[in-house]
């Protein structure tokens, strides 16, 4: 995360704050749960060999507890500690109203489409070594608000045809900040540059007959500016998003798509639409060995303010892998990875990495 | 007029198929909750004797044990589960969840990861459910009806024949 909400020590202590009635009262029974992983990846550029070179990483150890608070009451937090320091990725206090409304205040991933929400740091969880470029984190060159700051609605409902289910979000608006000196998106934990709150909704309908799919669409909007001196940014962003997903049996299918759109508020105005999206399927055999592959795609209008102010340039990925299984709570994954910036092949990336939860 | 009444024919009919379709795919309880009639190796789905309902369907049994279904009659339900090393756990995943273990554990994961604390109380054993049924508000839990004494104090919400 950025350096703006680069953990202080006021939001453990918040945290523990919230936590504080299960310490004192049911301390055997608070589970601290969490993700974590180890990775080496070995980068082959043909046209620079200088550039080729291997390392290990260590990936964010996260932890999360989830814990009730009163009958209809729970809190969440997640910490995640990385080489730069310990962020807090997720602080959210939760109301259970009825099936068809729970209320959370606090930081929560937002609700855009199906990756950001089911698997975020839990890189245990997804068949890849890596997310979809433009997933990525806002500290790692992500380019969509994967965080927000504010209120949270969601629920369900159950009908003959399947399940309907949605998120209903109002928060503080992303904006472009340094972070270790390179432009980053920053979610904006305690304030908000303007006063235009994000807003964001994502709906999914789950088929009964169709065991494990469901197919969801998400909208978004928010102004973001930039607060670098010499790169102005004002701009009205709203992204539509659709996504399809088959998660349960051995075949696994994800397809997302996101059209991101900036209204440009400085000099001679005009708008930019860009387009991002995956696709990516994997089949398990006997509930240990999945080969999968993915394809992955951003491609931005010329001149969009947005991409131009983080950096961001087309970029087509293909990736293709193999996870296996070792026991319930471990995965092995090796996959490559076939990067091509601007048109042109850039370089390959190999990567393993070995996730676990516990 | 004659279009109206045709079309209020035709979502009679719609409307009649959809009940066949919710009954098919266990909208309704699929068995008698007369537990006399039951198998002594039937799951018998319980609850306290002050529960909401005095019925679940498998559907909704199924949506409560993955979290998606936390409120019933108005009241927070909570899940008991068994012990993975228990047979009727097999059987339980088998005849109404529909999942492998392995699958089953997948989706508790991302459900406790993505929306917190909504996911099953595990209990070692049946008596262990018995008990904490019995004295857990909302709780809902499985037992084979062989475990079910006539003091257990708990009622019976659904009973699904083994095979």
């Amino acid at each position: 995360m950025t350096h703006h909400h680069r953990l202080a020590a006021w939001l453990p202590a918040l945290a523990l704050a919230l936590l504080a009635p299960l310490i004192g009262t049911r301390a055997a029974a608070l589970e601290i749960h969490g993700f974590g992983g180890v990775s080496y990846a070995r980068d082959h550029h043909d046209a620079d060999p200088k550039e080729n070179n291997g390392a290990f990483t260590l990936g964010a150890l996260d932890f999360y507890v989830a814990e009730p608070i009163g009958p209809r009451l729970d809190v969440l937090t997640e910490f995640s500690y990385e080489a730069g320091g310990v962020d807090i990725e997720r602080l959210q206090v939760g109301y259970l109203f009825s099936d068809a409304l729970k209320v959370y205040a606090g930081r929560f991933h937002t609700a855009l489409g199906y990756w950001n929400t089911a698997y975020h740091h839990g890189a245990f969880l997804h068949l890849t070594v890596e997310r979809p470029v433009f997933l990525r984190f806002e500290d790692d060159g992500g380019i969509l608000p994967v965080h927000t700051v504010g209120l949270l609605g969601s629920g369900g409902h159950f009908l003959p045809a399947g399940e309907l289910s949605y998120a209903i979000m109002v928060g503080n608006g992303p904006s472009i900040a340094l972070d270790n000196g390179v432009p980053a998106l920053n979610p904006n934990n305690a304030g908000d540059p303007n006063k235009n709150k994000a807003v964001g909704l994502h709906g999914a309908f789950a088929p009964t007959g169709l065991h494990g799919w469901a197919l969801g669409a998400s909208v978004y909007e928010s102004r973001v500016v930039s607060e670098l001196s010499g790169n102005p940014l004002d701009v009205t962003q709203t992204i539509a998003g659709a996504d399809l997903s088959k998660t349960m049996g051995p075949f696994e299918l994800l397809a997302e798509y996101f059209l991101l759109r900036q209204k440009n508020h400085l000099g001679t105005g005009g708008s930019t639409t860009n387009h991002l999206y995956y696709v990516q399927a994997g089949y398990e055999f006997r509930e240990m060995v999945t080969p999968y592959a993915r394809h992955e795609q951003m491609s931005f209008e010329e001149g969009d303010p947005y991409a131009l102010a983080l950096g961001a340039v087309d970029t087509r990925i293909e990736t293709a892998g193999i996870r296996v299984r070792l026991g319930e709570q471990s995965v092995l994954k090796f996959e490559g990875r076939f990067v091509t910036i601007d048109g042109t092949p850039h370089h390959q990336e190999y990567g393993a990495q070995w996730a676990f939860t516990f | 007029m004659g279009i109206h009444i045709l079309m209020t024919k035709k979502r009679l009919g719609t409307a009649l198929l959809l009940l066949a379709a919710s009954v098919l795919w266990g909208l309704f309880p699929l068995a008698s909750l007369s537990l006399a009639s039951a198998a002594p190796t039937d799951l018998i789905f319980i609850a306290a004797k002050n529960f909401p309902a005095d019925s679940l369907t498998l559907d909704e049994i199924q949506n409560i044990y993955l979290g998606k279904k936390r409120v019933v009659g108005g009241s927070v339900v909570v899940a008991v589960d068994q012990g993975e090393a228990e047979p009727i756990k097999l059987e339980f995943l088998d005849r109404v969840i529909h999942l492998s273990h392995a699958e089953y554990k997948a989706q508790l994961l991302k459900r406790h990861f993505q929306e917190g604390a909504a996911t099953p109380k595990f209990e070692p054993n049946s008596a262990a459910v018995l008990r904490e049924v019995a004295n857990t508000e909302g709780a809902v839990g499985y037992v084979y009806k062989s475990d079910i004494e006539s003091n257990s104090g708990v009622k019976v919400l659904a009973i699904v024949p083994t095979k």
